[in-house]
């Protein structure tokens, strides 16, 4: 039993610490075994050891489904308010209750992020951009990683902006040529420094 | 620094100096540490300073305060007057 349990166990997506003690708490539970002499002492240890991994295991279970059902209705109220959105500006064409869609997503956006990021380990991830020359906050002042989903989901908020405001797709158009363009002379002086 | 009750115990436990197994805390315990909880609070303890492990035979590991440890018990005892009724001359 605890063998099977254990495997299970390893399948279980526990942070670091909460998987440190359930192995812990594993390993005196066949410590204890391995020095129970007689059958009702095996089964005592058992069914103390089967108690003691349960209870170690409920603190983290309980958490992850917490953050679990946060997450699901957070991704949901951002899914509606996206549509909801879309159909303000596209069918209705009215500009506050999409400005109003706006605000609330970026406060929900924001409520989540403080949320799941509160206990984000200091070294759990090496920042990729920690090292940028140039600060974006003049332009990206929420510091919205363009990057991956997030990333892509601003792109595609600024396109449907600039598509459907023709002053922003004049202003997205001139961005967008000088990011090429100042790209390219980017890449061209370091290929030419480096050749 | 506000040192919780298990924490406290923890380090009662440990302040002779003897490094000891997790399970023998709860046991030594009377009730007060649980086997479900006390590898939770000795992780946490770890990651503030207050104790120090190496790992053992068979996956356990034995734990011992530091020197951080003694300090923040003492601490805890000097707040709660146990210090100062305790040094009789």
């Amino acid at each position: 039993m605890r063998h099977l349990l254990a495997r299970l166990i390893e399948r279980l997506p526990l942070e670091t610490r909460e998987r440190r003690a359930v192995d812990e708490t594993l390993a005196d539970w066949e410590h204890e075994a391995s020095i129970a002499r007689t059958r009702a002492a095996r089964a005592a240890v058992a069914a103390t050891g089967l108690f003691a991994v349960c209870a170690a295991l409920a603190r983290p279970t309980s958490r992850t489904m917490i953050r679990w059902a946060t997450l699901s209705a957070g991704v949901l109220t951002i899914v509606f308010l996206g549509i909801f959105g879309t159909v303000a500006i596209r069918w209705s064409g009215n500009l506050e209750a999409f400005m109003v869609t706006v605000v609330l997503g970026g406060i929900l956006m924001a409520a989540m992020r403080f949320a799941f990021g509160r206990d984000r380990s200091q070294t759990a991830l090496f920042d990729p951009f920690a090292r940028d020359t140039f600060a974006t906050d003049a332009i990206n002042y929420a510091h919205v990683r363009v990057a991956g989903v997030g990333g892509a989901g601003l792109v595609a908020a600024a396109m449907i902006a600039a598509l459907e405001f023709q002053l922003t797709t004049v202003a997205v158009a001139l961005g967008l040529s000088g990011g090429i363009i100042g790209a390219t002379t980017v890449i061209l002086i370091r290929r030419w420094r480096h050749s | 620094m506000r040192l919780p009750a298990s924490e406290r115990t923890i380090l009662e436990l440990l302040s002779g100096g003897e490094p000891r197994y997790g399970l023998e805390l709860v046991a030594a315990s009377s009730g007060r540490l649980t086997r479900g909880g006390i590898y939770v609070t000795l992780g946490r303890m770890e990651e503030k300073g207050l104790v120090t492990s190496v790992a053992a035979s068979g996956g356990r590991r034995l734990y011992r305060a530091t020197g951080l440890g003694e300090r923040a018990l003492l601490a805890a005892r000097i707040f709660s007057g146990e210090a100062i009724l305790g040094a009789r001359p």
